[in-house]
């Protein structure tokens, strides 16, 4: 039976919440949420204090009891009210779960071990393949040195050889043989299926062995779905092992812990399969312990975690990604690279610190664009090569674009917010930012396998707010030729009539609950995503707190080298955005 | 709402688990007293093996190995040691390649791990065993004044304190390092430039306390052999006022100082103590803390980072300059005057 109420605990690096879905006159609502921070920092560091605190806030502003005279949460519901019908955990805490790849060939099964364990929160620490001059011994000696927490073993085709595989995972047979129970690392073994039982000869007694389908079954087919589901639970396992208060916690929830960026990722897809869309659904969490890239292209998964573009305590280590002029270059304030770079290393000592002066925030955006830049450029060799892209190196159709994270909820204005996402997304054709303002997605997720159509209801309420709509014509163009004729015809009758030029930023206001049309004419031969170059035609959009922007400043967006100009210009379209 | 919450106490108890990452051999007893730099446990950090094909050395089959070798599993063994053998007109032998011990025999093989040179854990501050952790370490308590930082360099030291600044944003130059100092830990304000680092480790110094550091000097400050803390953070920020009065006031004084990361997880800091062992400290304390009126507090980021208040009301929501909503509080400031601040820019000082 369906679930009425269903409380949801979502456990960040930095904060916890505890969110309460209940069915209101015959429909699903989001009711309330409370929010703790996470408590493994604290002195007894478990993280079920936090949980506690978040659900004690949500008591106070919801007047639900859910818990029971002893103590425990009371599952389901009593007559009385007291309890909840079903209980989930969403965790993201934690350090990144460090992996060893022993495979055959770089480029090719290796390679989706390392897009497999991109998916989870992760860190690949050595990587041994056929290749890997080392001897025996010096692989046994890495993996006791480096103690991973998981061991992924891929290589060798269904039906091809066996040999070289069962070599490479010899020393992994002794690495576990000789760590002690505690510091064994859990093994999953995700290749040639013809050796599986050779592999559970070889590690069944030494190692935690976990089987999964094989990623590469033959050269031109990846599978890492099944594999996918293995890896989640293995991380909720280490989970269980590393973060004092997780196994309790799973035992409240009666079911295991789903990792934030998997429950994430879930809505993402579910949202492809059921709305009708030709294009892309993109997700992002720009979140402390990592950035996540939700993206779903009819149904077909693509889920890229970034540790190393987490905006907490992993934020010194971001200059190792990008120089820092690709942080600075998007700040109009005058501030010194040293400010800057400060600012990161002392970020990264306390990630939950905010900006409190304008200086400060400023930097602040610079560098959630670049993450969200940075995240999304690793997961662009993962999007279809054809037909949802204009070119591949530019962001493909996507509709809608939902996002979440702190740094883009608590922004002092929905126009920053949108700002940074189109900065650092460059969205392409037509889109709509959608904000998970009460950051509801990871939750959805993981509610999805308990009650579908709680999903289906509060993803049609306004529990998520509507950014706007994003045209953007490409092309090339000098700056100044117009792109784009459009005309906007609102429900009302008002209409708007528009002639962009390239290079410049608009904003047409379209307020929530309204609807319009907009008939677009791209000119020059720009592309707004109706199927082809110069194609035109209609769309039908509802109104959002910024209405409508056509963003026609070119893709990739470039900008001017000369620091007072590029401040200049920075500071101009922040203003076409605020109005 | 939960506050994070670091000690800059004149006078604690402090008890601390100490423990290898790996299962090792424990050096000390209970009761026993120790030094900071006084190995408690040791263990091989960094193993290093071979794999010895027996069957081939001695020109066997597999089959026959078991009844030539001539030690078994776990078996001690110096450079040249007999393995196997001797088999044969010829008495071929198979001999340990170096000193070490034979791990495991299998399949004509044996792992053999060299001898290395183990992984000393040190006290890391001068106090009392009171509990052994089985293979693993100890647990070390001591009285003392307590100063925890948010970096360190991973190094262990114990010397008498020089504090080398009359305030507490002095920057260090590196010809205020002399052979004077030569054994001693010296606090400043800051560091920036990495002349100082290297004087330093030249000397040896036994340890370095800054307020903060630039961030490009964070390798060098990593390789050298001296321990290095900071207690604020990066750039310039200047010493907090509480910890540059209990440094000064201890001028001269014995310091341990255990530059261990900041491990939000394992619950580890970097620390200062001043051992008082012939005081009464009162007991840390191990409760998460929320926050509440008259508590002293720290503001971690600017404005006024670094700088010690007192929390004088919870005011719930506030709108700071840069346009953010947070939950803040009024903290009377070292200056008299009144901030609001955001309580995620606060720790309590214990």
């Amino acid at each position: 039976m369906d679930a009425n109420s269903i409380l949801i605990v979502d456990v960040g690096e930095i904060s916890t919440r505890a969110l309460l879905f209940d069915v209101v006159e015959g429909h699903y609502r989001f009711i309330a949420s409370g929010i703790s921070p996470t408590s493994f920092g604290a002195h007894q560091y478990n993280i079920q204090d936090g949980v506690r605190a978040a659900i004690d806030q949500l008591v106070a502003i919801s007047g639900r009891a859910f818990f029971g005279e002893d103590g425990q949460l009371v599952l389901p519901c009593t007559p009385d009210g007291v309890g909840i019908d079903a209980f989930a955990v969403t965790l993201s805490a934690g350090p990144p779960v460090e992996v060893v790849i022993v495979g055959l060939i770089e480029k090719i099964d290796i390679e989706s071990a390392r897009r497999l364990v991109k998916t989870t929160y992760s860190r690949v620490m050595d990587v041994m393949s056929l290749n890997d001059r080392r001897a025996r011994e010096a692989r046994l000696d890495s993996i006791l040195r480096i103690r991973p927490d998981l061991i992924v073993i891929v290589g060798g085709f269904d039906d091809g050889g066996v040999l070289s595989v069962q070599r490479l995972a010899e020393p992994v047979g002794l690495a576990c043989s000789l760590l002690t129970n505690e510091q064994k690392p859990e093994v999953l073994f995700a290749g040639n299926q013809s050796i599986q039982g050779d592999i559970r000869s070889l590690l069944g007694k030494s190692a935690n062995l976990h089987l999964a389908p094989n990623l590469r079954p033959s050269i031109d087919v990846e599978q890492l779905n099944p594999a996918q589901v293995v890896v989640e639970k293995i991380v909720t396992n280490i989970r269980k092992r590393q973060i004092p208060g997780v196994a309790e916690l799973a035992s409240w929830a009666g079911a295991d812990i789903i990792p934030t960026s998997e429950a994430f990722s879930r809505i993402i897809r579910f949202l492809s399969m059921t709305l009708e869309s030709n294009k892309g659904i993109l997700g992002i969490d720009v979140g402390a312990s990592a950035t996540t890239i939700a993206a779903s292209f009819c149904g077909s998964l693509v889920l890229n975690v970034c540790p190393e573009f987490g905006l907490g305590s992993n934020l010194d280590e971001l200059l190792i990604n990008m120089p820092l002029s690709d942080i600075t270059r998007w700040i109009s304030l005058d501030i010194a690279d040293d400010d800057v770079r400060n600012y990161l290393f002392n970020k990264s000592l306390y990630p939950s610190s905010l900006p409190v002066e304008e200086k400060d925030l400023a930097i602040e955006q610079a560098v959630a664009r670049q993450v969200i830049r940075g995240a999304i450029k690793k997961a662009f060799k993962r999007f279809p090569d054809r037909e949802f892209k204009y070119t591949k190196h530019l962001l493909p159709w996507f509709e809608p674009i939902i996002v979440t994270g702190s740094i883009l909820t608590q922004s002092p204005s929905v126009d920053q917010t949108a700002l940074m996402l189109i900065d650092s997304l460059q969205p392409t054709g037509a889109t709509t930012l959608v904000l998970d303002h009460n950051h509801l997605l990871p939750a959805l997720g993981a509610a999805a396998s308990i009650n579908q159509l709680m999903v289906v209801h509060i993803l049609n309420t306004d529990a998520f707010m509507h950014l706007g709509t994003v045209i953007t014509p490409v092309g090339e163009a000098p700056i100044g030729t117009p792109v784009l004729r459009l005309q906007m015809i609102r429900d009302d009758g008002q209409d708007v009539n528009l002639e962009i030029k390239y290079g410049n930023l608009e904003m047409i206001s379209l307020p929530v609950g309204q609807k319009a049309r907009l008939q677009l004419h791209p000119l020059h031969l720009f592309d707004v995503g109706m199927g082809a170059p110069g194609r035109g035609g209609a769309l039908r959009v509802m109104g959002g707190e910024l209405g409508v922007i056509i963003d026609a400043r070119g893709r990739p967006l470039k900008l001017p080298d000369d620091r007072d100009e590029r401040s200049e210009l920075l500071t101009k379209w922040r203003r076409v955005l605020a109005g | 709402m939960f506050a994070t919450s670091r000690y800059i106490s004149p006078i604690v108890n402090i008890r601390r688990e100490r423990t290898l990452p790996i299962p090792g051999k424990i050096l000390v007893r209970r009761g026993q007293s120790v030094n900071a730099m006084d190995p408690i446990a040791e263990g091989i950090l960094n193993p290093k093996h071979l794999v010895l094909n027996i069957a081939r050395g001695l020109g066997v089959s597999v089959g026959e190995v078991d009844q030539h070798l001539q030690c078994g599993e776990g078996v001690q063994l110096l450079k040249g040691d007999i393995i196997a053998g001797p088999v044969g007109r010829s008495r071929r032998v198979v001999r340990a390649p170096e000193s070490g011990r034979v791990i495991q025999i299998a399949t004509g093989k044996i792992l053999y791990e060299i001898e290395t040179i183990p992984f000393q854990l040190k006290a890391g501050l001068s106090g009392n065993v009171v509990e052994i952790i089985s293979n693993r370490g100890a647990v070390v308590e001591t009285t003392g004044a307590l100063i925890q930082g948010v970096w360190g360099n991973e190094l262990i030291g114990s010397g008498n304190l020089v504090v080398r600044a009359d305030t507490s944003d002095e920057v260090l130059s590196a010809n205020k390092l002399d052979t004077s100092l030569r054994g001693t830990i010296v606090a400043v304000g800051t560091c920036e430039n990495e002349d100082v680092l290297k004087t330093a480790e030249s000397l040896p110094l036994r340890g370095l306390i800054f307020a903060s550091m630039r961030p490009d000097l964070i390798p060098t400050a990593v390789e050298i052999k001296v321990p290095v803390i900071l207690i604020e953070g990066y750039g310039n920020c200047p010493m907090n006022a509480a910890a540059f009065e209990l440094l000064t006031r201890n001028n001269g004084h014995t310091v341990c100082v255990n530059a261990q990361a900041w491990d939000r997880y394992k619950g580890t800091r970097p620390e200062i103590v001043i051992p008082k062992l012939h005081l009464e400290g009162k007991p840390s304390t191990d409760v998460i803390m929320s926050f509440c009126p008259d508590q002293t507090v720290r503001v971690t980021r600017a404005p006024n980072a670094g700088q010690i208040g007192r929390l004088v009301n919870l005011i719930g929501y506030a709108v700071m300059p840069s346009g953010i909503r947070t939950q803040a509080a009024e903290v009377l400031m070292e200056n008299d005057l009144v901030n609001v601040v955001p309580l995620a820019n606060l720790e309590i000082l214990e």
